[in-house]
């Protein structure tokens, strides 16, 4: 990475991040020579369709079953798998019936659990959506089954696939960042979250329609934002500190969408991390992280649904440096003021001589982001949902239970944001169980 | 985000380096607020699938790893694809969505396209897939299902102004309005359609201009072509053909490109000249229809 840090190219990370892009690509070039690997998708609605269309863009991977129990989304399915699979409406009868070795759970959350188990069972080796279940108890059974059958395993956490995410965490364990003491992130929208209903307000259908199209609404189904937004986003917080929260405080409400729905439209919360001291890198990076004792690192996040400003995006902090990322686009920015690290001065730190030059003057700015300076840009190409059913579909061909997001990450991740719904319904701080 | 008046909701969106503007006129506006995001999502699909910019575009990928072997390609790339091919054939290549970075017209012999086994390669080193407009009447024609599906009836659909798709009345059962803006006719009614206008302007030096066949006596100032169409994408691919041969050469093809669109082609107007003095022509595909 050092090389074209030096160059001094603002994109200096593309091509190192390219290159883990052209990795997936080349890993699959060589598994497409084998025998597809023969998939299922239970739950063809939005994410489900999702998937098998990316699935349809991979080389050895073969559709074999769809199942949804409601008519209109399983049509669509097959409409994108576009091989005509067989169809079922009951996932049971799916597994019985096509014996898939592999089978993507794409369904509403409270279901993930059952049918991954079901799956299990069968032998398959299962991606599920995330968040991997409705509550910690059904997540640490899924967890307990998969480590019992050796089984292939992935959640649905794409950042994990994304090469911007990737590089972020190659910086991070470089030490570019320094110590990492606080994250600071958002997902902000400025819309219902409401799916449309096929029927009009009176019909009979209406109200099962309604629950069922809009489940992500209703305690019973959902865990509303954290489940469905903070996943992903907290992810990263476990990933990059590489340890889960100690304890989440909070306070949530629905406070501007109030037609009828259950679950909170505006959260807020605190995480609170203890964090190993990251082993010092040597070499240029060297002397880059704090005293080397363990110490608390916080974790802000907020989601809303009647302002778009801030988006999503997950912002680092470092003691010497800050990354703000999304899934298209990364910002890397020293910190200033900081002593510039090895890597930043070509291995030359001069600071026993005094260089007399005929000066610069700096223009003023009244710019309240100047003390920013200008940021390197980390670009990369790719769709990290299809990136990751490549890594998914490899580690079946070579029975690898090591994925990209396993089952321990998926509890941990469940763990992570379902402490908080219970910090937000409980208005106390929520320990969670490492 | 949208705004709710109680007489409709309104929702602009941006994609496809596009403002999409959205009025569903209605009284549930909790419905049809619910159909205006969905709409959205469906148009940041078709840009995730269509854009050449977008690095996470099925469509990017091709344009960047199809030139060392063939892709699989998605079903809807598959589709989208059949349909430009067949446009490219219908127009006599006046159609063209394979380009290269300059954003000449190349042609499909350097494409082969297998909508069978819905594989893709790109033999021509330079060469790639640039939907441009079709992007936005393919996004305008997803979205029209969308409101079939949700019982929508009646809809303006936009994209950026030159690409419109028409749904129903506007209030109260009456027409739709359309108005050509640089043309002085009279508005014209519309319950259900899609329109689009390709334009382009040859300034002093108009010998460069190697896009257009046609050659207006008085040809410079404004070159524009809008067609009115049953779909969206349809509509742009007959106006990007329809500037690029000028009226007399889409008149004696009309009967033809009729019996290949499926008879969805409706009217094709043609305006050119100085702002001073704007000529036109307008061309009722029905009337020429034997
Ligand atoms: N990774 C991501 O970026 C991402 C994005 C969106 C959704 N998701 C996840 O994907 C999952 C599905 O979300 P969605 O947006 O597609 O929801 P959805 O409601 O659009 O789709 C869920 C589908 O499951 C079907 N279903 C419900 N009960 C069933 C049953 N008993 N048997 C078979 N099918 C059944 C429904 O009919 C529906 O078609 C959720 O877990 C969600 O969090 C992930």
């Amino acid at each position: 990475m050092s090389q074209p840090i030096k160059s001094g190219r603002r994109t200096f990370l593309k091509s190192a991040a390219a290159l883990s892009a052209i990795a997936a690509q080349a890993q699959l070039v060589a598994a497409g020579e084998k025998e597809p690997v023969r998939i299922a998708v239970v739950g063809t609605g939005a994410r489900g369709c999702d998937l098998i269309r990316a699935l349809t863009t991979i080389d050895g991977a073969e559709i074999v079953g769809l199942c949804d129990d409601y008519p209109p989304h399983l049509e669509q399915g097959v409409k994108f798998a576009g091989n005509n699979p067989r169809k079922f409406a009951n996932y049971e009868e799916l597994l019985d019936r096509v014996q898939p070795q592999a089978v993507i759970v794409a369904t509403p959350l409270y279901l993930h659990s059952k049918m991954c188990l079901a799956a299990l069972d069968a032998g398959c080796a299962v991606f599920c959506e995330k968040t991997m279940c409705h509550s910690v108890e059904e997540a640490r059974q899924v967890a307990a089954r998969v480590a019992e059958k050796k089984a292939v395993f992935q959640v649905g956490l794409q950042r994990r696939a994304n090469a911007i995410y990737r590089q972020g965490l190659a910086m991070v364990q470089a030490g570019m960042l320094g110590q990492i003491t606080t994250i600071k992130a958002q997902w902000h929208r400025h819309n219902s979250w409401r799916r449309p209903v096929p029927v009009p307000r009176g019909h009979e259908d209406y109200a099962r329609l309604e629950r069922r199209l809009n489940w992500r609404l209703y305690w019973d189904y959902s865990q509303g934002l954290m489940a469905e937004l903070a996943s992903h986003q907290l992810d990263i917080a476990n990933w990059y500190l590489q340890t889960t929260p100690r304890r989440v405080l909070g306070a949530a409400g629905i406070d501007y969408w109030r037609d009828g729905r259950e679950v909170y439209d505006n959260v807020f919360c605190i995480y609170e991390y203890e964090v190993a001291p990251q082993v010092a890198p040597t070499g240029i990076n060297a002397a880059v992280t704090g005293d080397g004792k363990p110490y608390t690192a916080r974790v802000t996040y907020s989601s809303i649904q009647s302002n778009q400003y801030e988006g999503a995006s997950e912002l680092i902090f470092g003691t010497r440096g800050t990354l703000f990322l999304t899934q298209k686009k990364g910002l890397f920015y020293r910190e200033a003021g900081v002593d510039d690290p090895l890597w930043a001065t070509d291995g030359r730190v001069a600071k026993d001589a005094a260089l007399l030059t005929a000066g610069k003057t700096l223009k003023m700015t009244n710019d309240p982001w100047a003390h920013r300076g200008s940021p390197f840009e980390i670009d990369a190409e790719g769709d990290d949902t299809r990136d990751e059913l490549v890594e998914f579909l490899n580690c079946v061909r070579t029975c690898d239970a090591q994925t990209i997001c396993d089952a321990t990450t998926g509890l941990r991740n469940a763990q992570t944001v379902l402490a908080a719904n219970a910090a937000f319904k409980s208005g106390e701080a929520v320990l969670i169980d490492g | 985000m949208a705004t709710l008046s109680s007489s409709g909701v309104h929702q602009t969106h941006l994609a496809m380096a596009t403002e999409f503007d959205i009025w569903l006129p209605g009284d549930d506006l909790e419905h049809l607020d619910a159909v205006a995001t969905r709409i959205c999502e469906e148009i940041d699909r078709a840009e995730r699938l269509l854009s050449r910019f977008d690095p996470a575009s099925e469509t990017y990928r091709i344009n960047q790893q199809a030139r060392e072997r063939p892709l699989a390609l998605s079903v809807e790339l598959t589709g989208a694809l059949r349909e430009c091919r067949a446009a490219y054939r219908w127009t006599e290549g006046a159609f063209d969505v394979v380009t290269n970075p300059a954003g000449d017209r190349l042609g499909w012999d350097s494409i082969e396209f297998d909508d069978v086994a819905r594989t893709v390669a790109i033999r021509a080193p330079s060469a790639m897939f640039d939907f441009g407009a079709y992007g936005k009447g393919y996004a305008l024609d997803r979205a029209a299902e969308i409101l079939a599906q949700y019982s929508v009836t009646n809809a303006r659909l936009g994209g950026g102004g030159s690409s419109w798709l028409l749904r129903g009345s506007a209030a109260r059962g009456s027409p739709w309005q359309v108005k050509i803006d640089s043309w002085d006719g009279a508005p014209f009614e519309l319950f259900n359609g899609a329109l689009s206008t390709s334009a382009t302007f040859r300034g002093d030096v108009i010998d460069a201009d190697t896009r257009t066949r046609w050659n207006p006596a008085d040809a410079r100032g404004h070159l524009q072509c809008t067609v009115s169409a049953q779909s969206a994408a349809l509509a742009e691919i007959a106006s990007t053909a329809g500037l690029v041969l000028g009226p007399a050469a889409v008149a004696g093809r009309m009967s033809a490109w009729q019996e290949q669109s499926g008879k969805r082609i409706k009217h094709a107007l043609w305006l050119w000249g100085e702002p001073s003095q704007i000529h036109s022509l307008i061309f009722h595909a029905r009337s020429q229809v034997p």
